[in-house]
């Protein structure tokens, strides 16, 4: 598809209320500070436990001025240690630019924190947002405030993992705290990233515990293969400053070489309600203790404001967005673009060979400082609105609820020779055979390896579909807004007791070329319908995972399983069809379902079980 | 940080003189960075490295480095005059090279990585 280059120019200054990244008011940000100085040092935890932070302060601060704290907690080093030639012109906070910068432009100090045993600091990790991680946050905040420069206010935020810190810390309830941002971070670990639809996305989990026994162990070697960029241009962690013969760095290293890794302890595991036996410690942990949608109470509880964003192609992630944005009171800021894991690269499907991303970093970090700006003023940020980026029609809109206003759902129905309609089934029988084909896959840049920072790259399902069980509608004859979960509702039978759909909804042009909009991707055992309330507002249905509500297959009997698809919001155009491809693996990604054998599974398309997607749109 | 990577190249031509000193077979790189911290400057091993590496040599050259960190100049001294040249001209291009690495290494797909396999290693330890 050509892009429209002048319309979309029309577009945006058209939309500009809608833009988040358009939002700023200029008094917010000012250069207020021209360069910033950088330190680093251990603080001593609750425990003696020793953490290490770096601390950038704006150059030119006055002993007599105070100023707010943006605090980023990570666990992938706070800062690096760079090889020669790059420290002799970068420093050690090169890889966050140009936060720092502009952070401390407009007066803010800067710490980033090695969360317990990561990075440079001491400890023992055993799990990821272990309550020791999130306390630490809290005496994080504590030593903040005591410094002499800081004016007793801290907001933070994070992308991915430090979102989730950001996040969590806020459960701390620290006076403090102000503001908390994350961006492209679940509080579901469980569907976010481990179990999506109740599938292992053991690629994922292998390569990014792989990924943080590296970076725990300080060696960077490994990542010539997964980030080449990293490994020419980091040693390793930066030790703290006083460690110039890195005596300290040597004895955390050994300390963390006791740390567990999720893909270690994780691959006997498929229930939410499964009981996580952590290698050789003797410690026990399930999913929910490191859930923060439990903790939603918490974070009500100081009514912060909230700025949530992320994407609609990056892993689970949209719908997290908008869970958070439905269940959580606080006021809030929800954003879902058109970008991959951090917004450093474009993903659209639409437009799938776009270089740049809008917003450049530098744009939506100033919107960022502009967000935490007016929530440090007295009179603060007390709405709530969501902003969303419709993919094809190339718009930014925005919307106080969710789903939009105009919303609702279209049924199309799965139709005899591979059709896709409106009206439901007339024939009592119908039903169409498909032979797993365990060979399928989305490739590793999927947006479930997103998370691992790679480029989303969405190719043409025109290839991918000839593998694939498909159904495909008549030509639009009006254009079409869909935004929102599609819900698909399958009445199928199996020959095996275990086995996975993977669903996509695409878009065909006028050439046949297919166009990938939006995935649902669920593991049939889990298909029991709960009456249970879900722990967090979601517009799909609710399936618990637990162990108790498994339902194997009887093989050969129909069944049905109704799961939701991931949000989107995509714009179709007259004359172009809808397609429901449908496949039961994602090679690359996902374990396999049922683990061995050849199931071939019969999707029922007739009055009595008649299988249909609803399609959420907007009407205009 | 991406965006600073085509900017890399200026910036360490800026920042390092590279003097040749032909009659004593010697280079001497004067890092002209007064932020500098000890350390900062690097170990004999990782400037042996980073000429290896970034300047794209393939074998083995006998070379004595001298890290004076109080005047923040590097001294090579090499035995040979070929060595000499060898390193001399992987020097006038290093950072350009050492740029040009880091933007490929963005561009390249997870997994092929050939280039940067044939590069050799680090020394990763402390």
């Amino acid at each position: 598809m050509n892009e429209p280059e002048e319309q979309n120019n029309i577009l945006i200054s058209e939309d500009q209320e809608n833009n988040p990244f358009q939002q700023r008011d200029e008094d917010y940000f000012q250069q207020k500070y021209d360069d910033y100085s950088v330190s680093s040092s251990y603080i001593t935890m609750r425990d003696g436990v020793k953490i290490a932070i770096t601390l950038c302060l704006p150059k030119g601060l006055s002993s007599s001025e105070r100023v707010p704290t943006l605090l980023y907690q990570t666990r992938y080093q706070r800062t690096h240690h760079l090889r020669i030639p790059f420290r002799w012109v970068w420093n050690e906070t090169v890889s966050y630019y140009p936060k720092t910068e502009l952070f401390t432009a407009n007066g803010y100090a800067v710490v980033y924190v090695d969360v317990r045993g990561c990075g440079a600091s001491y400890g023992f990790r055993y799990t990821p947002f272990s309550q020791d991680e999130v306390k630490d946050g809290g005496d994080v905040v504590d030593w903040i405030i005591s410094q002499p420069w800081s004016d007793g206010k801290v907001v933070t935020n994070g992308i991915s993992y430090t979102g989730f810190t950001a996040e969590w810390l806020a459960t701390n309830n620290h006076p403090a705290m102000k503001s908390v941002m994350m961006g492209h971070s679940g509080w579901d670990p469980y569907l976010d990233l481990i179990f999506p639809g109740g599938c292992f996305c053991a690629l994922f989990i292998q390569v990014w515990s792989f990924a943080g026994k590296q970076m725990d162990k300080s060696v960077m070697k490994e990542f010539r293969t997964i980030a080449p960029d990293r490994w020419l241009l980091w040693k390793g962690v930066k030790p703290v400053q006083s460690d110039s013969n890195y005596s300290r760095l040597k004895e955390v290293i050994k300390e963390h070489e006791e740390n567990l890794y999720v893909y270690d302890n994780i691959t006997d595991v498929n229930f939410r309600d499964d009981i996580i036996s952590l290698k050789d410690t003797g410690l026990e942990l399930k999913f929910d203790e490191i859930s923060i949608y439990r903790y939603q109470k918490e974070l009500e509880k100081l009514n912060i404001p909230v700025y949530s964003w992320g994407s609609w192609l990056d892993a689970n992630f949209s719908n997290l967005v908008i869970s958070r944005f439905l269940s959580l009171n606080n006021p809030q800021i929800a954003i879902i673009g058109d970008w991959n894991h951090g917004a450093h690269l474009p993903a659209n499907p639409f437009y799938p060979s776009r270089t740049d991303v809008i917003p450049s970093p530098r744009d939506r970090i100033k919107t960022e400082i502009s967000f935490f700006n007016k929530c440090l003023k007295k009179d603060g940020f007390n709405s709530k609105t969501i902003y969303y980026y419709t993919m094809g029609e190339e718009r930014w809109k925005k919307s106080h609820v969710w789903p939009p206003s105009g919303h609702s759902f279209q049924r199309w129905y799965l139709q005899k020779d591979n059709g896709l309609n409106t009206h439901r089934p007339e024939e009592n029988d119908g039903a169409d055979d498909y032979k797993i084909n365990f060979r399928t896959g989305t490739g590793i840049l999927n947006r479930w390896m997103g998370p691992a920072g790679l480029p989303i790259e969405i190719p043409s399902r025109t290839k991918a579909d000839k593998k694939l069980l498909t159904y495909t509608s008549q030509p639009l004859e009006n254009n079409l807004e869909i935004t929102g979960n599609p819900i698909i509702t399958l009445y199928f039978s199996s020959t095996h007791e275990d086995g996975a759909f993977f669903v996509y909804l695409e878009d065909v042009d006028e050439e046949g070329e297919v166009t990938y909009l939006t995935e649902g991707l669920f593991r049939v055992i889990h298909r029991k319908l709960s009456i249970e309330n879900p722990p967090y507002k979601m517009l799909i249905p609710y399936h618990t995972y637990k162990k108790k509500d498994a339902l194997p297959l009887v093989p050969n009997e129909i069944t049905q399983a109704k799961f939701g698809l991931q949000a989107t919001s995509v714009y179709i155009r007259k004359g172009h069809r809808l397609r429901v491809a449908i496949a039961g693996a994602d090679k690359d990604t996902f374990m396999r379902y049922p683990a061995e054998g050849k199931p071939i599974v019969s999707i029922e398309r007739n009055s009595k079980n008649p299988s249909f997607i609803d399609i959420p749109i907007i009407e205009r | 940080m991406e965006e600073l990577y085509p900017k890399l190249s200026d910036s360490l031509k800026k920042v390092v003189e590279i003097i040749e000193i032909e009659d004593q077979l010697k280079i001497e790189l004067r890092v002209k960075n007064k932020d500098l911290l000890p350390g900062d400057l690097g170990s004999p091993s990782e400037v042996k490295e980073m000429i290896r590496i970034f300047g794209g040599i393939s074998h083995d050259i006998i070379m004595e480095v001298i890290v004076d960190e109080k005047a923040n100049i590097i001294t090579i001294k090499l035995q040979k005059r070929e060595d000499y040249e060898i390193v001399k001209n992987a020097m006038r291009t290093i950072w350009e090279r050492a740029a040009e690495l880091l933007e490929k290494s963005i561009s390249t797909e997870p997994g092929r990585n050939d280039e940067f396999r044939a590069l050799g290693d680090f020394d990763e330890s402390y």
